[in-house]
């Protein structure tokens, strides 16, 4: 009795999706990237890499400075601000004039970071995510495609037309496994321009790699940039995609799956 | 058939049986789904995100005690003390 009463219980079926390592290295992600950007541009205040020949007029050789003159002489409400000049310096990092402490903190938070790449990379591992992640020879038709869906959203969306959602069978869609794969990549770059930049005698080979010591700020500076254009749409995507999507990266299961999601070598 | 022929065949067979089995360890693995029931499911999700929701917090006090007090109140998470220690333009 108890077990016929047992067997007519509803059951959900789920589906294992992300390994504990991946998800708490993911999430630890977001508060390191952060400490690191705040802290690395209160670093680029004390020497920014792209200068021009001062202002005449505002005596500015930064391009931020000029942006943040430009902000509070168009904005009315911050027609009267005191420092125009470090206006994008203290909304955007620790602050200006806080080198030492900027330094330091980098460094903490890089150390944490490198950390977490560690255990990311053994969450991989040990869950075997990292087959879903590498890059295929015959993903480019399928980031191809993807980029058309996305780029022919608004439209879709704006004429009341039912998107069609290109169909593939693997855990992520080309584009994903593409972005998610360089965002590995540029990590792994961002540390190494870091020691570059860090020790650049004893590391002198390494900052070699990399063009020379202004070179590889140069590449430390856009790869960080990378990180700024990969976390928009992510976020928005995975907004748009739905509370299963973003409850699996905290539970690491999803009620959401194909039938036909299969391994790509059994295609 | 001769010998050689059938050492050439085995031989060959084994080959594409590596070359298969390298291939499959590049692989996407197929999912496999599995059954809960509703309860524990809901068990699972209530502890993950009490969970997440710590850590969080956690992370957001130890970040927190590690900047410094003029940054701080730049945020507007401490009250400032002495007006005249606060930086100007904020």
């Amino acid at each position: 009795m108890t077990t016929g009463a047992r067997a007519l219980k509803p059951r959900a079926l789920v589906v294992r999706r992300h390994h504990l390592l991946v998800r708490i290295s993911h999430w630890l992600t977001i508060p390191l990237l952060l400490g690191l950007i705040l802290s690395g541009i209160s670093i680029y205040w004390a020497s920014p890499i792209y200068q021009h020949d001062p202002n005449p007029t505002t005596g500015s050789f930064d391009p931020f400075a000029d942006a943040g003159i430009w902000i509070c002489a168009h904005i009315p409400w911050l027609h009267h601000y005191a420092d125009p000049a470090n206006w994008v310096y203290n909304h955007g990092s620790l602050g200006p004039y806080m080198l030492a402490f900027a330094l330091r903190f980098h460094w903490l938070c890089a150390y944490l970071f490198m950390l977490n790449g560690l255990v990311y990379l053994a969450g991989l591992c040990s869950g075997g995510g990292w087959r879903s992640l590498l890059p295929r020879l015959s993903d480019a038709r399928g980031v191809l495609q993807m980029a058309r869906y996305y780029l022919g959203l608004p439209y879709v969306i704006l004429a009341r037309r039912q998107p069609i959602h290109p169909n593939f069978r693997t855990k992520y869609n080309p584009l994903q496994r593409l972005a998610y794969f360089a965002v590995a990549v540029a990590g792994f770059l961002a540390v190494a321009t870091g020691w570059a930049i860090h020790k650049p005698a004893q590391l002198s080979w390494l900052t070699g790699i990399f063009g020379g010591f202004d070179n590889a700020r140069v590449w430390h500076f856009w790869l960080m940039g990378f990180f700024l254009v990969f976390v928009i749409p992510h976020v928005v995507l995975v907004i748009a995609d739905g509370w299963d999507t973003l409850r699996s990266m905290i539970t690491g299961w999803s009620k959401k799956f194909k039938r036909s999601e299969v391994s790509d070598h059994e295609l | 058939m001769s010998f050689k022929q059938i050492g050439a065949e085995e031989k060959s067979t084994r080959r594409s049986a590596l070359l298969k089995k390298f291939q499959g360890a590049f692989s996407e693995r197929p999912i496999e789904p599995i059954e809960v029931e509703p309860s524990i499911l809901r068990r699972w999700t209530r502890r993950d995100l009490l969970l997440f929701g710590a850590g969080t917090l956690a992370t957001l006090v130890v970040g927190g005690s590690q900047l410094p007090r003029n940054v701080l109140q730049r945020l507007g998470s401490i009250k400032v003390a002495r007006p005249d220690l606060k930086t100007n333009g904020f």
